[in-house]
């Protein structure tokens, strides 16, 4: 359905391409494509990354019917570059990215705050708090501190609909980038959108070269200056912002951005605060307006800054009032956890705490019999060709006492991280894998040393990091993972993807930097993972060189896809309870969510989640799992290659 | 029903079994009624077979997304052990619509009992409805369209309460997935039945009750 389907994933922003006006219900990615979309982008590109990946997902999925050109690029300062260079030609652009992604892009960042655009250039941050799917929780709101780049955040869909056709115009007007941040809750909430008519884009740009575009040292000192003048003239703009608000007559002045607002403003009419409290509801994070600031502040007691993260709006506001001389109580950090998302729990404590009302009475635990609910980390899908793979090596490796030290990566491979297969002692960041590999085999003596990272990885931040293995001579394995997708985000295209009939093969990519030992095996071959990685680890020992083994099989989610849209009828496969002797390695090692097993330990297949992929069958020493139906499993095969 | 001010509901479930495209059958629905709907989705990592929970919040007063412990007025659960674990999430004399599917996680298989986990639930200060979704869905041959069944007892539930009215069927069938569409027609309705002859006379005024207020 929805999280599985590689096209038609984001029917929502479809179903709107058609229409010019009344009410759509759409995920705040989809709103803000929306509103790129009718301020008329021609170009977006991006790396998928949650929370962001819907924003230009949804924009691939109608590139074609609206004319505009989007792709997915190989890692985000690829994107960022290609938007850039759209802007700078008179194009408008849109690049997304998650929080992290914005590191990868920061190079080109900071040189497009230097450069300008000629035409509105919006770069879309989404920050992970809570950390739902991210390795830290950094504020991106900072970025703009360091990078001369204004940052704006809305609060619902509704909004960053309508902020994100705005931050183009005034992108344009600027002749400046713009970030536009949002966060995983905003993201991945669907609310009411208003329609606004979607012009014809324009696609085609020219290029007026300036001096400013060449940042050798004598031009960028010369850029160094504007840029500081241009800010000037940005923080007076911004004084007249229309989506930032003052309302409210009270004595105490809440400042709030973004989703904090939302929670604000519920909580202050549920609490019975409004003849108390004046609400300064910012959307321009960063610059903070100075006047409208002053303005907020006129006669109130006390300023209460409520946000998400880091005090970045806090900051901003004692500054402002201190170089202003105003002399009002500021309060804020320290009036909840700093770490993770806003939540009304989180804000209502700070308003009882701040307008002296009594603490929220706690809910739960409210008496009653307790009983084990057991956690449910995310696992392998089932016919994952991970499983297979993972379960291998955690067998090999402990059978032939091998010392390894596992550096891995991002993607679902992560999971390896967790029991049974404990396969992961790293994961850190895009293409750290091979990376911290290089030092790791330079200083742990006769550990074998595995990096483990898949396709999409690969090619974003791998490929450097293994050029560097193959000309400083570190001895590795690397475990290149291709399931022919960017898996974990939604099925995005990586470079390993057949677009129609297109890709860049990894193994022509590797022997071409001159690794020697390069296999590719299928993860569902047991037999041949056990006896090619024993292979390679000899190798790597005897060489002291890298050697690179392919894993090569389709995501299980997509190749069911295909199997469904193709028609191809499911069978389960079904345990033999006469052969079973209930010796758990299928369900505590192999650990396939679709097996389970009864009192009498014996297993069982679920019917319901398996999908037919028969990895579990040569698992089991005694030979009890078979298709419930005979399946021609080679004709199948081209589902998964 | 443009008089709604704010419902609650949140949906528990295992990552897969479709709690994203229920919570988009329930906001449009009510967008349909011209009613204003929230729903914080889950997304990523927590999509591969981990547990889900999805708030939809309902309602001209609803400014913001997420459903405090204890504020939620119905829970949809998919499945019986994440309908255990986000129980707190309903307030007190709630509604609770549950599948009767139990889904263990891998190699948690011998720590595991579906009776203690139903006492637990309706040992709360709530209305538990313990519903055959699955088996349903299941047995008109689309194992994965739970979600329609459970849906159907959703509407029916809101029907008895007064909130939706005889015309939702019509409004309703429209958005019901177009693959198998029959079966899904057929299972929609299966789940208002259901839910009909589960809610007795008693339950059925403490719904009125309950949900009456909002309306």
């Amino acid at each position: 359905m929805f999280l599985t389907s590689t096209t038609g994933k984001y029917v929502s922003l479809r179903r709107t391409i058609g229409l010019s006006s009344g009410l759509a219900l759409l995920l705040g990615n989809e709103a803000i494509a929306r509103g790129a979309l009718e301020a008329g982008i021609g170009v977006a590109a991006a790396y998928p990354g949650t929370p962001s990946s819907e924003i230009v997902g949804s924009l691939y999925d109608v590139a074609s019917d609206v004319g505009i050109y989007v792709e997915w690029s190989t890692n985000e300062k690829v994107a960022f570059e290609l938007c850039w260079a759209a802007a700078l030609s008179g194009v408008r652009a849109l690049t997304a990215m998650k929080h992290v992604g914005l590191n990868v892009a920061s190079d080109a960042l900071m040189s497009s705050a230097y450069t300008g655009v000629r035409e509105g250039f919006v770069v879309v941050s989404a920050d992970d708090p809570s950390m739902w799917s991210s390795q830290n929780e950094q504020d991106n709101r900072l970025y703009g501190l360091i990078s001369y780049v204004p940052v704006f955040e809305p609060e619902n869909p509704g909004e960053a609909k309508e902020l994100t056709r705005f931050l183009f115009d005034f992108s344009s007007q600027m002749k400046h980038p713009v970030i536009l941040r949002t966060t995983t809750r905003l993201s991945h909430t669907r609310g009411q959108v208003s329609l606004g008519p979607i012009p014809k884009p324009k696609t085609a740009g020219e290029f007026r070269p300036e001096p400013g575009y060449a940042l050798l040292p004598g031009n960028s000192r010369v850029r160094r200056l504007e840029l500081l003048r241009k800010w000037e003239s940005i923080e007076k703009e911004l004084a007249k912002f229309p989506f930032n608000e003052v309302r409210g007559d009270g004595k105490t002045l809440i400042v709030a951005a973004g989703l904090s607002h939302a929670y604000v403003s519920e909580l202050v009419n549920r609490l019975g605060l409004t003849d108390r409290v004046r609400i300064l509801k910012l959307t321009t994070v960063y610059p903070v307006p100075k006047d409208l600031l002053l303005r907020a502040v006129e006669g109130v007691e006390k300023v209460v800054v409520v946000e998400e993260l880091e005090p970045v709006v806090e900051l901003q506001v004692r500054a402002l009032l201190g170089a202003s001389g105003v002399n009002v109580e500021v309060v804020g950090r320290g009036l909840h956890e700093r770490a993770y998302e806003v939540t009304f729990e989180k804000v209502e404590s700070v308003l009882r705490k701040v307008f002296d009302l009594p603490p929220a009475s706690e809910k739960g635990g409210d008496g009653g019999s307790q009983v084990n609910i057991p956690p449910r980390p995310p696992v392998f899908c089932p016919g994952c060709p991970y499983r297979p793979l993972f379960f291998e090596l955690r067998r090999v490796i402990n059978q032939a006492k091998i010392k390894a030290v596992f550096a891995g990566d991002i993607g679902c491979y992560s999971l390896a991280y967790y029991p049974p297969y404990r396969l992961q002692d790293t994961c850190v960041e895009m293409g750290g894998s091979i990376g911290l590999g290089n030092g790791f085999s330079r200083v742990l003596g006769d550990a074998v040393v595995v990096s483990v990272i898949g396709d999409s990885t690969f090619y974003h931040a791998g490929i450097p990091a293994l050029v560097n293995a193959v000309y400083n001579e570190h001895p590795q394995l690397v475990i290149v993972l291709d399931n022919m997708v960017t898996a974990m985000t939604g099925h995005q295209p990586s470079p390993s993807t057949r677009l129609n009939g297109r890709y860049v093969p990894l193994e022509n990519l590797v022997r071409g930097l001159g690794v020697e030992l390069v296999s590719i095996v299928d993860p569902y071959d047991i037999g041949r993972v056990r006896e090619e990685f024993l292979k390679a680890v000899e190798y790597v020992k005897a060489s002291r060189r890298p050697a690179v083994l392919i894993f090569r099989r389709k995501c299980a989610l997509v190749a069911l896809d295909e199997m469904r849209e193709a028609g191809e009828p499911i069978a389960p496969y079904v345990v033999d309870g006469q052969k079973c002797t209930g010796c758990g390695i299928c369900y505590n090692f192999f650990a396939c969510p679709a097996i389970g097993s009864g009192d009498d330990r014996k297993a069982y297949i679920d019917p319901d989640l398996c999908i037919g992929c028969g990895a579990c069958a040569p698992v089991c020493p005694f030979k009890a799992i078979a298709p419930s139906k005979p399946i021609d499993q080679e004709r199948l095969a081209r589902y998964w290659f | 029903m443009g008089s709604v001010r704010e419902l609650n509901i949140v949906i528990a479930g295992v990552g897969g079994q479709g709690q994203l495209f229920l919570s988009r059958l329930v906001a449009e629905t009510f967008l349909r009624y011209g009613v204003p709907s929230m729903v914080a989705e889950t997304h990523g990592m927590s999509q591969r077979g981990g547990s889900v929970l999805v708030h939809v919040r309902v309602g001209k007063d609803v400014r913001a997304p997420l459903i405090p412990k204890g504020r939620a007025d119905i829970m949809l659960g998919m499945e019986l052990i994440e309908t255990a674990r986000y129980v707190d999430y309903v307030k007190e004399g709630g509604v609770i619509l549950a599948n009767d599917k139990m889904i263990v996680p891998p190699g948690q298989h011998a720590k595991v009992e579906r009776s203690a986990l139903i006492e637990y639930v309706s040992g709360r200060s709530v209305r538990l409805y313990l519903l055959p979704s699955s088996s349903r869905a299941a047995s008109l041959g689309i194992p994965l369209s739970a979600n329609v069944h459970i849906f159907g007892a959703l509407v029916a539930l809101l029907e008895l309460a007064g909130i939706f009215g005889a015309e939702v069927d019509s409004l309703v069938e429209a958005l019901l997935p177009r693959r198998f569409l029959t079966q899904n027609t057929v299972l929609y309705r299966l789940g208002k039945e259901d839910l009909k002859s589960v809610v007795n006379p008693v339950g059925l005024t403490g719904i009125q009750k309950l949900l009456g207020l909002l309306s």
